[in-house]
């Protein structure tokens, strides 16, 4: 098992090692100069270079990749346009993008898997259409039609939600919620749709399956054959495409909390790319990709723990 | 041309009347202290997000709206742009010799950490200002030689060369004076706990999110300041920001999308919409001699509109102003051929000069027969967003008209200023956001040593003009220098002028007492709530 793991956590620095490389270089390929981004109006050669100077860009980009790296290391991702530092901004903007994509998965778990049942269950009837169509409208709706159109109608018309912006929930759980509910369900509006589609044609291979047959053969009531047993089996499936639309979730997080005015990770993306914040950038694109690498290792971990055949199979010949 | 003169000279008129009648909305937007309550949060949101609130080093535009409500300046503007004394006591008075300024302090003002303010607190902003590593305001200022007190109240700043815009620099972020002892203690982390003389001190700054600014204590007009606190919203979506205005979640709204403006005018029982046109100007840049980047030995590139002035003189009298300001604008804006704007005291300086609201086809054919370029072919840069791609389609299709081929180059913003720099490019589309002073509008897009010339234009002429300009120091002197210099730009036309923006501003009908001015920046500090 040590081995194993000493294999897999080498395997994985190397990645990090790597993805900081390429996140360095991608970053620097972008086409624009930074010094004229963060030079606004002012762009007197001198002032330019000046700026260059100050954010090192005007060393060789080995000695500023070595020089970004030392300071990484030492959990120091550096200080942005703002003057603000990268690393604080980080982890107080990657919660707020989490919490609203748990809550989009909530949400588009919940209405997905309810509609997909009902259609499977009334397979060819009015409720199964509706809810079919109600699926192909979520998945064809851009995120940021339905977002102001929610705006409009909630905020605007009805007061009953304020129109954006985003507070603690440790703060205040409430209104933490209250300007969450629309956000979420626009960005969960698309998984609820695959969620709903998977669902129904999960349900309907479980509900003509021989153990759904044998399970009302055995006279048991129907609420407990749909819950009990053919819900249990379809959800499998289901789970698997949750897990898989979470990258998706926080992709489209990006333009749900810029119509909702909410200062989270993607918006703090966007901006950074906008504004050749190289800091910035850097930071936020190694902090996913270290994110990545570490959810994979502790998979890879978990499923060793689960099945010590992957451990054997892994070892080199 | 003479009825192009005559339309000028109505247009104009009725423009000046408009302007007026925008200044008087403005100004009657003002507070009238018994209306108004005291207390409340004032929700403003900003269509950016500020850089680092550090007057020395911010570079942003929105920054300033920000800056406006905490660190006041030596000079500031009045509704007419006119600079007049806010932490000075009065006008500099300048020597015979135009290098030395001397600047009387208001006393009796303390900075919102509760220190004095005083000549020593001004000398070390200025001498910050100058010396700071990564300063903006550095080149701002740059005609300054040495800054010295005479006594705890008088400034003295000695000049190395004449340089007239000296006193409107100082009615912006160079005037800003910051409290020694913050600068003691944060030193370049200034931007994170700013600390200056103003209505309002900051309280924290959430990024991408807020920054909060509470009311002053220690401010000598705090009387006059009704809110508890303002907090300034970063909304980057213009519709999203509209929204917020609407649901009551933002009290102003900065700078309201064109296709907005209906809709909060239609509100107006809870919204009312500020129109204020701005100093600032869109226009075309012509590459006529930026062959080797900017700041280097300029020589003709050899592009059509750069051989030929009767082509350029061609070019823009194939636009028609109105139309373009009608189709892709809604009418929102103000057609015009100078980068002064009729807002501007100095917008005289183009009295008596033509312009062309309407295209002049026949005229324009016949000088692109003139020039005896055979199917001249332009590309034309624009930027990526689709109001800018459909200034160039109407452009476009304006050129074709007299025969000149525009073809489009939609290109990333900041991807498009390294290619106008580099000089890669023949013509681009682009704005600029305005100076108080002529000479900010001016000088850098088309004086020789200009840090903004990427048209590369090199004249003699126009570079003794406007140097002259800089060193005179009487309005009058000025405005005959600029006058002048207006004439050789739009005969030479290395710059193409369009429109000058017009800004929209919603706010909400529960508020008084907010004014915007021509240079766009939303001043709330004696705002309240009705």
């Amino acid at each position: 098992m040590g081995g194993f793991l000493l294999r897999k956590v080498g395997a994985a620095l190397v990645v990090i090692v790597l993805a900081s490389m390429l996140v360095f270089l991608g970053v620097r390929a972008l086409p624009g100069d930074p010094a004229l981004a963060l030079g606004g109006e002012q762009r007197d050669p001198e002032v330019l270079a000046q700026i260059r100077h100050d954010y090192g860009l005007d060393q060789p980009l080995p000695v500023q990749y070595v020089h970004w790296m030392g300071h990484v290391l030492r959990g120091d991702l550096g200080t942005d346009q703002r003057k603000l530092s990268v690393s604080h901004t980080i982890v107080t903007k990657l919660p707020i993008t989490l919490e609203l994509a748990g809550l989009a998965i909530v949400f588009g778990s919940a209405l997905g898997i309810l509609a997909g049942v009902i259609a499977a269950v009334r397979r060819g009837k009015a409720s199964d259409y509706a809810a079919t169509t109600v699926a192909l409208a979520g998945l064809s709706v851009p995120h940021f039609w339905l977002g102001l159109l929610m705006i409009v109608l909630f905020a605007v018309d009805l007061h009953w939600l304020p129109a954006g912006g985003y507070v603690p929930f440790a703060q205040d759980p409430l209104g933490n919620l209250e300007h969450m509910v629309m956000p979420a369900i626009v960005l969960g509006a698309g998984l609820s749709a695959v969620v709903m589609r998977q669902m129904r044609s999960a349900m309907l291979d479980s509900l003509n399956a021989d153990y759904v047959r044998t399970a009302r053969a055995k006279g048991l009531s129907e609420r407990s054959v749909v819950g009990k047993h053919a819900l249990r089996n379809s959800l499998i499936t289901v789970t698997t495409i949750i897990g898989l639309q979470l990258g998706a979730l926080i992709s489209g997080a990006v333009i749900t909390e810029q119509i909702f005015g909410i200062a989270g990770f993607g918006r703090l993306t966007i901006d950074a790319v906008q504004q050749r914040d190289y800091a910035l950038i850097q930071g936020v694109v190694l902090v996913v990709a270290v994110g990545y690498v570490v959810v994979n290792l502790l998979v890879d971990i978990a499923y060793s723990l689960l099945n010590p055949r992957i451990r054997i199979v892994a070892r080199p010949s | 041309m003479s009825s192009t003169r005559a339309f000028r000279a109505t247009a104009v008129a009725g423009v000046v009347a408009a302007v007026a009648l925008v200044v008087a909305i403005g100004a009657g937007a003002g507070a009238k202290s018994g209306q108004i309550k005291n207390g409340g949060t004032l929700v403003i949101g900003l269509a950016e997000e500020p850089d680092a609130l550090d007057p020395t080093l911010a570079r942003t535009f929105v920054g300033r709206i920000v800056f406006l409500h905490m660190c006041e300046k030596l000079y500031d503007l009045d509704a007419k742009l006119h600079v007049v004394p806010q932490l000075a006591a009065a006008l500099p008075a300048v020597s015979k010799d135009k290098l030395t300024y001397t600047i009387k302090l208001r006393t009796g003002i303390k900075f919102n950490d509760g220190t004095a303010f005083n000549a020593a607190a001004v000398k070390t902003s200025l001498d910050r200002h100058l010396t700071l590593k990564g300063s903006t305001r550095a080149s701002e200022i740059s005609p300054i030689g040495s800054v010295a007190t005479s006594g705890a109240n008088t400034v003295i700043l000695h000049l190395k060369t004449p340089y007239s815009p000296l006193t409107a620099q100082l009615a912006d972020r160079a005037g800003m004076i910051m409290s020694p002892k913050a600068l003691a203690a944060l030193g370049d982390k200034f931007a994170t706990a700013p600390v200056c003389v103003g209505p309002f001190s900051f309280k924290d700054r959430v990024a991408g999110d807020h920054i909060t600014l509470t009311k002053s204590n220690f401010y000598y007009g705090k009387a006059n300041v009704h809110l508890s606190s303002i907090v300034f919203k970063i909304l980057t979506d213009p519709s999203a920001r509209t929204q917020n205005l609407r649901a009551g979640d933002i009290q102003v709204e900065d700078r309201v999308q064109s296709t907005d403006v209906p809709t909060l005018q239609k509100a107006k029982s809870t919204i009312a919409v500020i129109k204020t046109p701005t100093i600032g100007y869109q226009g075309i840049t012509i590459n006529i001699g930026n062959k080797n980047g900017l700041l280097k030995p300029y020589s003709n590139v050899g592009s059509s509109l750069a051989r030929s002035q009767y082509l350029r003189t061609a070019f823009d009298l194939a636009l028609d102003r109105t139309t373009i300001n009608k189709i892709v604008f809604g009418g929102l804006n103000l057609p015009d051929c100078y980068p002064i704007s009729p807002v501007s005291p100095w917008y005289v300086t183009t009295k008596g000069l033509d312009c062309n609201l309407h295209a002049n086809v026949a005229t324009a054919q016949k000088l692109v027969k003139a020039s005896g370029i055979s199917n001249p072919k332009v590309t034309l840069t624009i930027a990526t967003d689709p109001v800018a791609a459909r200034l160039g389609q109407v452009i476009q299709a304006m050129e074709k008209a007299v025969g000149i081929d525009v073809s489009l180059a939609p290109t990333e913003f900041v991807t498009s200023l390294n290619r106008a720099d580099a000089g890669n490019f023949d013509a681009f589309a682009v704005g600029w956001s305005g100076r108080v002073d002529p000479d900010g509008n001016i000088f850098g897009f088309v004086a020789t040593p200009g840090t903004l010339n990427d048209s590369g234009y090199s004249s003699p002429q126009l570079d003794y003009i406007l140097n002259n300009a800089r060193r005179s120091v009487t309005d009058k002197s000025r405005t005959t220098l600029y006058a002048a210099a207006m004439k050789i730009i739009h005969r030479q036309r290395p710059l193409i002028y369009l429109y000058h923006p017009v800004n929209y501003y919603g706010v909400s009908s529960k508020v008084d007492g907010v004014k915007v001015y021509g240079d766009g920046l939303i001043r709330a500090y004696n705002a309240g709530f009705k």
